[in-house]
């Protein structure tokens, strides 16, 4: 488990998005995770997102009855990761039977969901906060989307001052009002 | 010369379509077979299903819902959200049947209806679903199971502008469907030769509905009762 949770740590610095607290000013593309291929080393499936992992790989086995012969459940997160001096900051929303999905219907068209969102701080190897609220989660882009849907995306900012990270989403080119959030730290 | 010519209008034709291809809007689609199951076929998969069994006591217009949504076409795919014979977003096909659109199309009808089945019963104890289901009417219209299954199938949270709203045109998706709408159109699509298991299609009156926490926990106010039975009185 210790062994697991250093990885885990190591791994951060390694996150290919991690984004330095002075380009804070701008949106960062929150980036699209797949936990299908179990993981050790990865924050998100380690510190992140155990239990939501851990529930969709009950639900498929117990309630699907399918076996996952060694993967995990389909569980999607988007993330962001900044670091702030000795700390590190990791942004992600996941999508769970806890989100709300919005319409199912023939004539309905690409909605978000409100999904559980994270907000981990790391400082010196150690978890110092989990914060929990919801978030907006955007479908992952392929290419049977409609064009307009292909880049629908969530954006995230941190603002070091201030203590926040503010999340905005975009869907067929346009600001989804009800996802524009501003959560502090403090 | 007249090769290289031919070559280079080919190689253009040929760039000009992949980039369509790239760019263009999608459009409705079809994953697996295409299916025409009936009323009654939509309604026998819902009562084989993990569905609460206060819902399937209206399984028949359940299996309307199933008609109206997809013509009975399994593999249907509208070409944005939704797929299915109960048009799941791509959202809830990943949730509630652990696989991509692709997948859930080509599912079969009875594992499509399982995975709908979990998703109405996840969203029956929504606060949208409980405070509907405490109304004998909204908006002039009935509350029945058919309704309550629209308010789950357009979303719970767009179920919840509804009921804030206070009218059926409080949402309306792309299409101008409401919720309201669509528990008629289920109701409407039934089998007419179907029969329910405690009731025919489209329960009546208050207290037809299902709840929870059954009718005597949500009483009217006394002042807005009709009768007023004191404990006394029992």
């Amino acid at each position: 488990m210790r062994a697991t949770f250093t990885l885990a740590i190591v791994a951060l610095f390694a996150l290919p998005s991690v984004a330095p607290a002075q380009n804070a000013g701008g949106w960062q593309a929150m980036s699209y995770h797949d936990f299908q291929v179990p993981s050790t080393t990865d924050p998100l499936q380690t510190l992140v997102w155990p239990d939501v992992i851990r529930e969709a790989n009950a639900y498929v086995t117990n309630e699907l009855k399918r076996p996952l012969a060694g993967r995990n459940a389909l569980v999607t997160a988007l993330a962001s990761t900044y670091r702030d001096g000795n700390r590190t900051i990791i942004v992600s929303t996941a999508l769970s039977r806890a989100c709300e999905s919005g319409a199912n219907d023939k004539g309905a068209g690409i909605e978000p969901s409100t999904c559980p969102l994270r907000i981990v701080t790391i400082e010196n190897g150690k978890v110092l906060a989990i914060k929990s609220d919801t978030g907006c989660y955007v479908d992952h882009a392929d290419p049977d989307l409609p064009a307009k849907n292909r880049n629908d995306n969530s954006f995230t900012r941190y603002d070091p001052a201030a203590g926040t990270v503010s999340l905005r989403t975009s869907i067929g080119g346009r600001d989804v009002p009800s996802c524009a959030r501003t959560y502090s730290l403090k | 010369m007249r090769t290289q010519l031919v070559s280079l209008l080919l190689t253009i034709i040929l760039c000009g379509s992949v980039l369509l291809s790239a760019s263009g809007p999608a459009t409705a689609a079809q994953y697996c077979e295409r299916t025409n199951y009936s009323a009654q076929d939509i309604t026998n998969a819902v009562r084989n299903s993990p569905l609460r069994d206060d819902l399937k006591g209206t399984s028949c217009s359940l299996g309307g819902l199933g008609r109206f949504e997809s013509g009975g076409n399994k593999g249907n795919y509208n070409g944005s959200c939704c797929t299915g014979i109960f048009q799941l977003n791509n959202a809830n096909v990943q949730k509630y049947a652990g696989t991509d659109r692709a997948g859930y199309g080509c599912m079969s009808l009875q594992d499509q209806v399982d995975a709908w089945a979990r998703l109405t019963n996840d969203g029956y104890n929504s606060p949208a679903v409980r405070q509907l289901a405490s109304m004998s009417t909204f908006d002039g219209q009935k509350v029945d199971a058919s309704f309550i299954a629209a308010c789950i199938q357009l979303g719970t949270g767009n179920c919840q502008k509804m009921l804030n709203s206070g009218t059926c045109s409080g949402f309306a998706d792309i299409n101008g469907t409401t919720i309201c709408k669509m528990a008629n159109n289920a109701r409407a699509m039934a089998d007419p030769n179907c029969q329910d298991g405690q009731a025919v299609c489209g329960p009546s009156g208050p207290g037809d509905f299902p709840t929870s926490t059954g009718i005597a926990a949500n009483p009217p106010t006394a002042s807005s009762a009709s009768i007023v039975v004191n404990p006394t009185d029992v």
